[in-house]
């Protein structure tokens, strides 16, 4: 039987070395690219004829601008409006990478540690130098919250900035768990299929239940891929909220 | 809905034949990998060597937790991400947002449009229903008029007629009182001249023609005052 954790391999298509870093184009380099050039060229073509009655595509288009747009508004505010850009690539890398890792024989990058981790603790110093840089000192109010009694502070302002720090690690262990555990599960049931098939022909009876089952998972995986994405960038916008303003 | 089953269905198809593929795959290349991985590459020096070290210690584990990757992984996530930023900033979302802002200033203008045009047929449709008012009060006023002179025409006709009429009738009741009057002194005088050749017959006497007529006279006051008792 197939190792379900095969897939997570990466293996290098083209060798490369700066300054003693291994930086290879790698089958996870190439699936970054396929979703650069995806998002890039379905938006392009979708706006292309900037019609004022919009088809399908320039709908779709539209729709995606908009829920990011709102989903900025609602958390951020009318001044989340400089952090637009950001937000829609962030949504539109992690997106993209939970769906295309959908296709089969494709690699899902987001499936990586260490590249959601790079996404999270690059919002995360994002946040911490433009908060700095904003509010100078004030920005360390934000472990004092309001309204809290004084000889509580002791116990709450760790826990904030506990909280604070760990926001990185939360981001980015969650988008990974849920796309590792999503992808290892369908192909765990690929899995029976083909060793029911190698039982004989009451196996090849059977093997479809499992690939029915699939069916179902996979569809419940599409879910979380849009789901996931929308879950990271929601929470980008409201950690970036605090680069914007200070609550107390 | 039948389109999106057939594609799921498709395409846990595809993830079963490649599970069988890379099944199949690992069988033959076990073999290859024995002896291939260790010669072919020549160690240039030692970073690739102790890559190659790592990668076999570390196959074991989860592919995620192996550092050989990281920095390819980042260098070239980093880089896609930067393109996407520009990309997006500079192109596709100014792109986006033109159109909307296009649109919805298009459908703010039509709406502009359309409430002034609305108000137009409003007043056209006021100015319309004032007209029709002024229109049903004439008429109304000149029907009354019409009927008010209609009325009046024929209350002085009746009057006429009435006064025409009492007046015919007044003259008509004075000839017959008249006619009555002269037929009843005619009526006296014949009595008055039956009673006077009468007595001449009877008795052969010749009175007096006033004496007569006033008998007569009296007689006839009688009469009438019988005629009033009886009555």
């Amino acid at each position: 039987m197939s190792n379900p954790i095969e897939q997570f391999e990466i293996h290098s298509l083209f060798d490369l070395h700066v300054g003693g870093l291994d930086i290879s184009y790698t089958n996870s380099s190439l699936w970054m690219s396929i979703a650069v050039i995806t998002s890039i060229s379905m938006l392009s073509i979708a706006m292309r004829r900037k019609a004022l009655i919009p088809g399908r595509l320039q709908a779709l288009a539209e729709m995606t601008y908009e829920f990011v747009a709102n989903m900025i508004r609602e958390n951020i505010g009318t001044k989340g409006r400089q952090y637009f850009p950001l937000i829609f690539t962030l949504f539109m890398v992690v997106l993209l990478g939970n769906m295309l890792g959908m296709l089969p024989y494709s690699f899902t990058y987001t499936s990586h540690i260490i590249v959601t981790a790079a996404l999270a603790l690059f919002i995360f110093f994002i946040i911490m130098i433009l908060g700095i840089f904003r509010h100078g000192f004030h920005f360390f109010s934000l472990f004092i919250p309001k309204g809290v009694p004084w000889w509580l502070m002791p116990l709450i302002v760790p826990i904030e900035i506990m909280s604070f720090l760990i926001r990185p690690m939360t981001l980015s262990v969650r988008l990974f768990a849920n796309m590792i555990a999503g992808h290892i599960m369908l192909k765990v049931f690929a899995g029976f299929s083909t060793g029911m098939v190698a039982l004989g022909v009451g196996g090849v009876l059977g093997s479809i239940f499992p690939m029915l089952f699939n069916s179902v998972l996979i569809g419940f995986e599409l879910l979380i891929a849009f789901l996931q994405a929308y879950v990271f960038a929601i929470l980008s916008c409201i950690y970036l909220k605090d680069t914007v303003e200070i609550g107390h | 809905m039948l389109n999106k089953i057939l594609l799921s269905c498709f395409c846990s198809f595809a993830l079963a034949s490649q599970a069988w593929a890379e099944t199949a795959h690992d069988e033959v290349s076990n073999v290859v990998d024995m002896d291939g991985k260790n010669i072919a590459p020549p160690p240039i020096d030692g970073v690739i060597f102790d890559h190659a070290e790592d990668a076999h210690a570390s196959s074991s584990g989860l592919p995620q937790f192996d550092p050989e990757w990281f920095a390819s992984q980042v260098f070239w996530l980093a880089v896609s991400c930067g393109i996407l930023y520009f990309v997006f900033s500079k192109k596709t979302l100014p792109n986006i947002s033109s159109v909307i802002e296009n649109r919805k200033n298009h459908i703010d203008s039509d709406l502009e449009t359309a409430e002034k045009l609305t108000a137009e047929a409003d007043s056209v449709h006021n100015s319309y229903q004032a007209n029709l008012n002024d229109a049903q009060n004439d008429a109304s006023t000149a029907i009354k008029a019409v009927e008010d002179e209609a009325k009046a025409k024929t209350e002085t006709t009746l009057n006429d007629l009435r006064l025409k009429s009492d007046k015919e009738l007044k003259e008509a009741e004075k000839r017959i009182e008249s006619s009555k009057s002269a037929a009843m002194d005619d009526m006296n005088q014949m009595c008055v001249d039956a009673a006077a050749q009468a007595v001449q017959k009877i008795i052969g006497l010749n009175l007096e023609k006033s004496k007569i007529q006033t008998v007569v006279k009296n007689m006839n006051g009688d009469i009438q005052s019988n005629k009033t008792k009886a009555a």
